[in-house]
């Protein structure tokens, strides 16, 4: 026991355990017995050699460890890493384009009004908003039919997506038109030569919308003898105009701003109220969705 | 893997994760090393050392981390390095002066400690590093040989303990070096 403990208080004092006074005692008892000093140091230096066999065993272990790819799995890091940014960055320019693109495409939308057309041999083209803030110049042109057949109901609507450079201000485009004396003021574009290819050729008759920006907060129209005239602010975003043929007839429709508006024919200056019949605002959105 | 979650893998005792440390900054260390008059096989050598300090710090639960365990690493091992460099100058100083003899008297006793814990075999070998440089007490070290309960580790760890220092002493007694 005695020699038990005798290494007990060894290796607590190697392991530097012991209080202070403990300390000093056993150290005045080392030098007072050479015995004791020389299992301390032998102590001391078992103990050490056990760490160095541990460190020794993970070295080896650490020795295995293949690290002749290490330099280039750092490089490849840096590489990869760096493919991950520059794929970001052009992941970011395209969608910022494509994005673009499609705000752009909602600025100037031409419609094929046949639908509008009393006669329907003819055929016009018309735009129904034209705008606003673009910073840069980018032209594209983008044809879409569609039939929405799940309806039982004929619709067909072609569109011509241009877009083009123009100042930050909202401009009514018609360019073809008969002019209403409400239509009230309104710029043609002051560049029309964007839209002479459709008019010389697709235009002959002429069923239309006119749009008057009168700085009115609130929407109406008027729809009389195939002219539909807006007014009010359609600046913040596109409209589109919605026929559907049905049995009961020809039925036109606004929607904006995320609104659905019945046009009804009426020969006086009308507000536009926003529809609350939830099921044909239902088909509605399926139409513009299928548009 | 996550600072936190070596740590945890460390205290559990999974050595493996020395081995994901190593190759993770083994770059980093590398040009600690070669920028500073040093060879790889050098850089390897500090780098391994400082990880396995690092490795017995975090495991015997005596490690107090401050900062990024990349940055704990580059620092260690660039004042590591630097020691070594300044071993190396003094080392050559003791030469000239003649010292040489007690080191070399160190480095043979350690090797006859180490060729006794070789043959002492497991599980002694492990029970005695995992107590002395794992740091583990005596409940721990009962829970990772799968003891029944902190005495039995405490009576076999006695034992392992003086298996090994008989050895060396009959070692040592043999080659006249210790008096």
């Amino acid at each position: 026991m005695e020699t038990n403990h005798k290494e007990i208080l060894i290796e607590r004092y190697l392991s530097d355990e012991l209080s202070l006074t403990e300390r000093q005692s056993f150290e005045s008892e080392i030098q007072a017995n050479p015995e004791l000093s020389n299992e301390v140091a032998f102590q001391k230096l078992v103990i050490n050699g056990i760490k160095k066999y541990r460190v020794n065993q993970l070295k080896s272990q650490l020795s295995t460890v293949d690290v002749s790819s290490v330099g280039f799995g750092n490089t490849g890091y840096t590489v990869v890493s760096s493919l991950i940014i520059l794929v970001s960055i052009v992941s970011g320019i395209y969608y910022f384009e494509v994005l673009n693109k499609k705000n752009l495409q909602t600025e100037t939308v031409w419609i094929n009004a046949d639908l509008f057309n009393p006669n329907p041999q003819k055929k016009i083209e018309f735009p129904v908003e034209k705008v606003t803030t673009i910073s840069k110049t980018i032209k594209s042109d983008e044809k879409a039919t569609f039939a929405n057949k799940s309806l039982s109901n004929s619709i067909r609507s072609e569109r011509k997506i241009r877009k083009e450079e123009k100042r930050n201000e909202v401009i009514a485009v018609v360019p073809q038109i008969q002019m209403s004396e409400d239509v009230g003021q309104f710029h043609t574009a002051d560049n029309d030569d964007t839209f002479p290819e459709i008019m010389s050729t697709e235009q002959k008759s002429i069923p239309s919308i006119v749009l008057s920006n009168d700085n009115s907060k609130e929407l109406r129209y008027k729809y009389t003898d195939g002219h539909l005239s807006l007014y009010g602010d359609f600046s913040l975003s596109p409209y589109e105009i919605l026929e559907i043929n049905s049995a009961n007839g020809k039925q036109v429709y606004l929607y904006h701003l995320e609104l659905y508006y019945q046009i009804e024919l009426v020969t006086e200056i009308t507000a536009l109220i926003p529809m609350s019949n939830a099921k044909k605002i239902e088909e509605l959105k399926l139409v513009l969705k299928n548009k | 893997m996550k600072d936190q979650e070596i740590l945890d893998r460390i205290a559990r005792g999974e050595d493996k994760v020395l081995e994901y440390l190593y190759k993770k900054h083994y770059k980093m260390m590398l040009n600690i090393v070669l920028k500073n008059n040093g060879t790889e096989a050098e850089a390897q050598d500090v780098f391994q050392e400082t990880l396995i300090a690092f490795w017995q710090k975090a495991v015997s639960g005596k490690l107090v981390m401050t900062s990024k365990i990349s940055t704990y690493l580059y620092s260690i091992c660039l004042n590591q390095w630097r020691k070594e460099l300044e071993r190396r100058k003094r080392l050559s100083y003791e030469e000239k002066e003649g010292s040489e003899e007690q080191t070399m008297d160190d480095e043979e006793r350690y090797k006859i400690v180490m060729k006794c814990i070789d043959e002492l075999g497991d599980p002694c070998k492990t029970i005695l590093t995992s107590h002395y440089f794992e740091g583990l007490n005596m409940t721990e070290l009962a829970k990772k040989m799968n003891f029944a309960n902190s005495d039995t580790a405490k009576t076999k760890k006695y034992k392992c303990k003086q298996r090994l220092d008989l050895l060396i002493k009959q070692r040592f007694e043999r080659s006249d070096f210790f008096n």
